[in-house]
């Protein structure tokens, strides 16, 4: 409320000046300035609490990522929270109560949407069925037909997101299924290529007036064998996604890559290792083409609470 | 922090938003990135603990349980040995052919990545047993010829993810040579019994060659339980766990 009453009163300020009827005009919001937050998790693998021991002890823990989430949600207005998929396995939290502890937590913090992972498919079909009821928040994959599965209406190909303005299309990718998931588990999953889908999937998000496209890819960063779809693949052979979360890797990313492919568009691609031990920020902002930088102020963090 | 100026918004619709309406229609946009490291640094979230402490509690009261003792760490690292995947595959074998009461000639495991935590010097808990092995994999049994068993050996010597127990060879740039299951060679038509995991044997890992073969119709026992049972079973004796590399596996140029 606070913010929109500040977007008023700079319109009435500036409506003596030339530029007003152009920003008032009906049907395409000037994003000037807008900004947007995308925090971002992947393979967190039932990671509830810090590591124990190890060369990461004490690092991780979802109460404490929610303290962070909760920071940085008291200084920014419009801020998606997004995972990439592989939320369940990898601790005895998993193996007791099969994801209901991890959907319940990531609802509590107010997760926007994830993806399916390939080890989202290890209690089977019925298991993710029957953890989905704890979570408050779509679930995005765009080449797994489950059209023949128990969960074909509990997931969707992609979602329109409104945030402050700035209308955000998110589709969701998975990794190839055989030799990766036990085929017992996937049931009448089918896998369809990554590539060919998020054409589509760019396609429909472009029809629908989108100003900014997300994928949240479980495909995987790179691979040596160039044949695999991967997140490189993906930015070098489908223009226009804004920007890729990535996972399955388990990549830690000293920064996002900006890949420009041979269409010339850019690409951020970001992935944040694993076990919920970074959370990932990007801030994006729009701003009028040829007027350069707006003034922008980086945001420090202090990990202290 | 860092920051950095890409694209242009929509060269290609440009024009039609500049005939439909009146406001910009190109825009840049900036990306600054600011990962934050979940560090204890920063204090925990009293309402997400509230949510986690009484599933904790439940999860505590069973893995919290000490099933016995590791003379030293025991991880999984090391190309197509290592001293976990040592411990894991020589007690797959011996607890397949006690708890099966066949003659199981081999076992594999995929060390690397199947493996998923390392074992610490020290008591070892329930818990730290489910770290290791968290899948709900199965060990099976499956029957095949010398000839399938050789293929399956030039995989692992291939990939190099996975041992296999107790097969030797040397790795030389033209393939696989000196090939010994325990000293003997693999003769190609006679019939060999590996102890595998479920997921495996349905050609994960690669393991494609394996997905046509019959399976042994046994019960199958959790991977996980027989390494909880090996674990017990030597606490027992009064034994801790402990593993040297067996140096099945050389390398060379020949």
């Amino acid at each position: 409320m606070k913010r929109r009453q500040f977007i008023l009163r700079s319109l009435a300020a500036s409506a003596s000046v030339a530029v007003s009827p152009l920003v008032l005009s009906s049907c395409q919001p000037n994003l000037n300035g807008r900004k947007l937050t995308i925090l971002h998790t992947n393979d967190m693998h039932s990671h509830i609490d810090p590591f124990k021991e190890g060369r990461n002890k004490g690092m991780g823990g979802m109460a404490a990522r929610a303290s962070a989430i909760e920071k940085i949600r008291a200084t920014e207005d419009n801020v998606l929270l997004l995972d990439v998929g592989d939320v369940f396995q990898g601790t005895p939290y998993f193996n007791m109560f099969g994801g209901e502890l991890e959907l319940k937590l990531m609802s509590e913090m107010g997760y926007d949407a994830t993806t399916v992972g390939n080890h989202e498919f290890d209690n089977g079909l019925d298991g993710l069925d029957h953890a989905m009821q704890f979570a408050n928040f779509p679930y995005l994959s765009a080449n797994y037909d489950f059209s023949k599965t128990i969960i074909a209406q509990k997931v969707r190909s992609y979602q329109v997101f409104n945030r402050g303005g700035v209308k955000i299309g998110i589709f969701g990718l998975g990794v190839g299924l055989q030799g990766m998931v036990n085929p017992a588990l996937s049931g009448n999953t089918v896998y369809l290529d990554p590539i060919t889908v998020a054409k589509e999937m760019v396609q429909e998000l472009k029809a629908q007036k989108c100003d900014l496209i997300i994928c949240l890819s479980h495909i995987g960063y790179e691979y040596g064998n160039s044949a695999i779809p991967s997140d490189k693949r993906l930015a070098q052979e489908v223009s226009e996604i804004d920007v890729i979360l990535g996972g399955h890797t388990h990549t830690f990313m000293d920064e996002p890559l900006l890949l420009t492919n041979s269409e010339g568009y850019t690409t951020t691609i970001n992935q944040v290792g694993w076990a919920g031990i970074n959370l990932g920020r990007i801030d994006v902002e729009f701003t009028a083409k040829g007027k350069g930088m707006v003034a922008y102020n980086p945001i420090l963090l202090s990990n202290k609470a | 922090m860092k920051r950095l100026v890409s694209k242009t918004k929509w060269p290609g619709i440009c024009l039609v938003l500049l005939i439909s309406c009146s406001s910009p229609s190109e825009y840049d946009l900036s990306y600054s990135w600011s990962p934050v490291k979940i560090s204890p640094d920063i204090a925990a979230s009293d309402q997400v603990e509230a949510i986690i402490s009484p599933y904790r509690s439940q999860l505590d009261s069973i893995m919290n349980e000490v099933i016995g003792y590791a003379a030293h760490d025991l991880t999984s690292q090391g190309q197509y040995e290592s001293t976990l995947g040592t411990f894991v595959t020589e007690l797959l074998l011996t607890q397949s052919i006690s708890a099966y009461d066949l003659d199981v000639d081999v076992a594999i495991m995929n060390h690397r990545g199947g493996l998923r935590a390392p074992i610490n010097r020290g008591p070892i808990t329930l818990g730290e047993v489910f770290e290791v092995m968290p899948f709900e994999n199965q060990m099976i049994l499956l029957e095949m010829s010398g000839e399938t068993l050789l293929e399956v050996v030039e995989h692992i010597g291939k990939s190099g993810r996975s041992m296999i127990w107790p097969v030797s060879f040397r790795v030389t740039e033209s393939g696989l040579k000196n090939i010994r299951l325990n000293g003997k060679r693999i003769i190609e038509d006679q019939n060999y019994i590996l102890s595998i995991s479920d997921y495996l044997a349905n050609g994960g890992g690669g393991f494609e060659m394996l997905r046509p073969l019959k399976k042994l119709d046994i019960k199958p026992i959790m991977l996980r339980d027989m390494i909880v049972q090996e674990i017990k079973q030597r606490a027992a004796k009064g034994d801790s766990i402990k593993a040297e590399l067996a140096n099945l596996v050389t390398v060379s140029e020949q």
